[in-house]
């Protein structure tokens, strides 16, 4: 599907050269070069004096680098074959002959890692998360689904050695122990804490439709509910020295939130405290004032702890909002490419109980083991897989589209 | 008390017949919700848990009964700590731990004595005097100053807890010790060997006898309900469980009369450990000094005694939230008094002497505008 795509982009941009040896648009290709350039551009200079940004930015750079070399190479060899073949000698034409194959493996190889090594690492992901789960149109059966979900999380972290906290689980019983799976899940908020989180489960964010017949439907209809997954990239305290440009303190990152722009409420009921009463209210609301983003806690009978644990979940929910006002003017430049966009909004997964089928509407894949996927199991990590090398196939689609528009206005 | 709404009792039993049961204690359903979940989370914790459901079900008909929670979970969060709770000893509130660590980010490390002397009197839990030394030492990391605290209650069961909860907080025994005293009885020898010794007394074994040491800050939350106040405004909860000693000050007057007292003879028993306090600070040499009080009206009478003691350069109240950027000023004895923060009036505080240097400059320059001293 990706090479079909690519094909289109690159005879819809004129260039009529024969197959194999262009499987990288031309586009792609020269941000690669540009990119290859800067790397040389920054050796030179680091031969002669040191600096340390540069030097990271040397190794990001290093693997289309590498590759760029790789493929330059594969394509003078091709090149040397070729008029190899056209020589009169028989005997050294079918020497080249033989070659012909190998070489043409090693170009697509080439390809595909140059490819791969332009899609950029997303700046978060290696960052823990915060995955938050809500209850969409469906009343009842969607809580029972948010439930279903969070559980399934749980079981695909513990499985994977990820660590995972609940920061927040809102039930309709008030109470965690709902016995046998029937969990009316409000709002929960699951902490993962694990570095690295992020990039594993932002493939789950979107709306996650569910078909089938309710524990609470009497008829025996079918119905459809869903739930909504939010995926945020988390910082905490401890880690945001480490963190450069993401730590919470350093007023350029997402992560940045001036004090005096957020108002802490300790919720309690008004009148007489101190001895005359003895209240066991904890709870902690912050407000974002300039965007009227409110985050209110009352997980454990720590004040203090319930003001760390909102201030994660506002620092992570107000980061989320900047990246999406940027990946919005992204996509703009995208769009004309079908690049879609990984938002809260898109319904990205059925899981189909009568089936017994969970289908992906990204990757477009169909697994039958419904039961496993549920349990966090190895075909939840197909799935999951699969909608990563999606993403994967997005963001090169969309480098395709970039590169062009900048080319289009140069000219 | 009002009525819980019928509508408020059909929602909650839609949703869980435990927190109709728990809804009278608690008021409202976002609160019964939580403490019905954080009972079942403690019951959990219980070993034998094919008894979890029984267990759960004895909390929920003690809660519902008005036991305080904390009886129940054997703990209270005071600040960063979580301190061990148990009947007949009062049970720590978070506006005292907000007191406690306003007064600790306002100490400036670097003026402050290398070795701060710290008198905490009617400590209960131990919590002020366990809160303050992990302040403290959260904010000396950097330099040679620590301080020594002393803690003292009349309870013998307060002080057996005390010295649980000091035990659980690692490192904190070296700085803090705790002791029998009685606040309100003042002498120099203890004449009657099974009372508890007066403060003094306590003070004379802890130091070996001599010239009297002084103390550079006191700290006190003492009984402060009056016997009134008790019978009408106190939470039903906090009146059948938690132990009167510490919240209601002796009934001292002779004769009592027992055919009413008038509102100004109630409110002196509930100020009755004011005037002691302030004698022990003076005798003590106390430079800063800090007592928590039940509403702002006791403040104001608490004030007008540190202003009419005449040895105090500068005396505040403080609310609930005292690190809340509000700040008002109200008039007592002829001298205006600044009131910090936002909530109820929640304790009074004075400074005089070196202690002026010891605070952060925002207090020590309002005290150079508005010196309190009657002209």
């Amino acid at each position: 599907m990706l090479r079909q795509d690519l094909q289109a982009t690159k005879s819809a941009s004129g260039a009529a050269c024969s197959p194999p040896e262009h499987l990288v648009s031309p586009v792609l290709l020269s941000r690669a070069r540009s990119i290859s350039d800067e790397h040389v551009t920054l050796t030179k200079k680091l031969a002669t004096d040191y600096d340390a940004s540069a030097a990271k930015r040397l190794g990001e750079l290093q693997s289309t680098s590498t590759a760029v070399k790789e493929y330059d190479q594969a394509h003078s060899a091709l090149a040397e074959l070729q008029s190899l073949l056209q020589s009169s000698d028989k005997e050294l034409r079918e020497l080249a002959e033989e070659d012909v194959q190998h070489t043409e493996d090693r170009i697509e190889q080439a390809s595909s890692a140059l490819k791969s090594s332009l899609v950029p690492v997303h700046p978060f992901a290696h960052l823990p998360c915060l995955v938050e789960i809500r209850p969409g149109a469906g009343g009842d059966e969607a809580a029972i689904f948010a439930g279903d979900l969070v559980r399934m999380y749980e079981a695909y972290c513990a499985r994977t050695g990820l660590r995972t906290a609940l920061l927040k689980y809102e039930t309709a019983e008030g109470t965690v122990s709902g016995g046998a799976g029937t969990t009316h899940v409000q709002e929960a908020v699951l902490e993962i804490d694990s570095p690295g989180a992020y990039g594993i489960l932002r493939c789950e964010a979107g709306v996650h439709r569910v078909q089938r017949v309710p524990a609470t439907e009497s008829k025996g209809r079918t119905h459809t509910s869903a739930a909504s997954v939010l995926v945020l990239p988390s910082i905490d305290a401890e880690t945001s020295g480490d963190m450069g440009e993401n730590s919470f303190n350093d007023p350029r990152s997402d992560y940045y939130i001036d004090p005096k722009e957020v108002r802490l409420d300790v919720m309690r009921a008004s009148g007489a405290g101190g001895q005359h009463v003895n209240r066991t209210e904890s709870a902690v609301r912050l407000t974002h004032l300039p965007t009227n983003t409110v985050v209110s806690m009352q997980e454990t009978r720590s004040q203090i702890q319930n003001r760390e644990k909102a201030w994660q979940l506002l620092r992570s929910r107000i980061a989320q909002q900047r990246r999406e006002v940027r990946e919005e003017e992204l996509a703009v430049l995208r769009r004309g490419a079908g690049a879609g966009k990984v938002g809260r909004e898109n319904k990205v997964r059925t899981y189909n109980w009568g089936q017994q089928r969970v289908s992906d509407h990204r990757s477009g894949l169909d697994v039958r083991n419904l039961d496993d996927v549920m349990e966090g199991g190895e075909a939840l990590e197909r799935v999951m897989q699969s909608v990563r090398a999606w993403m994967a196939e997005q963001e090169v689609l969309g480098l395709v589209a970039e590169e062009e528009s900048i080319q289009a206005q140069k000219k | 008390m009002p009525r819980i709404s019928p509508s408020l009792i059909r929602q909650a039993s839609h949703i869980d017949q435990r927190l109709v049961r728990l809804l009278p204690i608690c008021r409202d359903l976002p609160s019964a919700r939580n403490e019905l979940r954080w009972l079942a989370e403690h019951a959990a914790t219980k070993p034998g848990n094919e008894h979890g459901k029984r267990l759960l079900e004895y909390y929920i008909r003690r809660r519902a009964r008005g036991e305080p929670l904390q009886y129940i979970l054997g703990t209270e969060y005071f600040g960063d700590l979580e301190m061990k709770c148990r009947p007949g000893v009062l049970i720590p509130r978070p506006e005292t731990a907000a007191s406690v660590s306003h007064l600790a980010s306002l100490l400036l490390a670097r003026q402050l004595p290398p070795r701060l002397r710290v008198l905490d009197l009617c400590t209960g839990t131990g919590c002020i005097p366990l809160l303050l030394d992990h302040e403290l030492r959260k904010r000396f990391r950097d330099s040679t100053t620590s301080a020594e605290i002393v803690a003292v209650d009349i309870s013998p069961k307060a002080l057996a807890l005390a010295k649980e909860n000091l035990a659980a907080q690692p490192g904190a025994a070296d700085f803090i010790t705790f002791h029998p005293a009685d606040v309100l009885w003042d002498s120099d020898t203890n004449e009657n060997l099974n009372e508890p010794p007066s403060l003094k007394e306590a003070l004379h074994a802890r130091h070996g006898h001599g010239p009297m040491r002084n103390y550079d800050i006191l700290i006190s939350n003492p009984p402060y309900i009056s016997p009134k106040a008790f019978r009408t405004t106190t939470a039903r909860s906090v009146r059948h469980y938690e132990p009167k000693l510490a919240l209601v000050p002796p009934d001292q007057r002779t004769p009592r009369s027992y055919d009413g007292v008038t509102s100004d003879e109630d409110d002196a028993i509930g100020d009755l450990f004011y005037p002691a306090i302030l004698r022990h600070a003076q005798d003590l040499d106390v430079k800063i000094m800090l007592l928590e009080v039940g509403d702002l009206a006791q403040a104001l009478r608490v004030a007008g005694m540190i202003v009419r003691q005449g040895i105090w350069d500068h005396v505040e109240m403080w609310r609930d939230e005292p690190g809340y950027p509000v700040i008002e000023s109200v008039l007592v004895d002829g001298v205006v008094i600044t009131v910090r923060g936002r909530g109820s009036g929640r304790s009074v505080f004075a400074f005089r002497g070196e202690g002026r240097w010891w605070l952060d400059s925002d207090i020590s320059n309002e005290w150079a505008s508005t010196p309190v001293s009657k002209a």
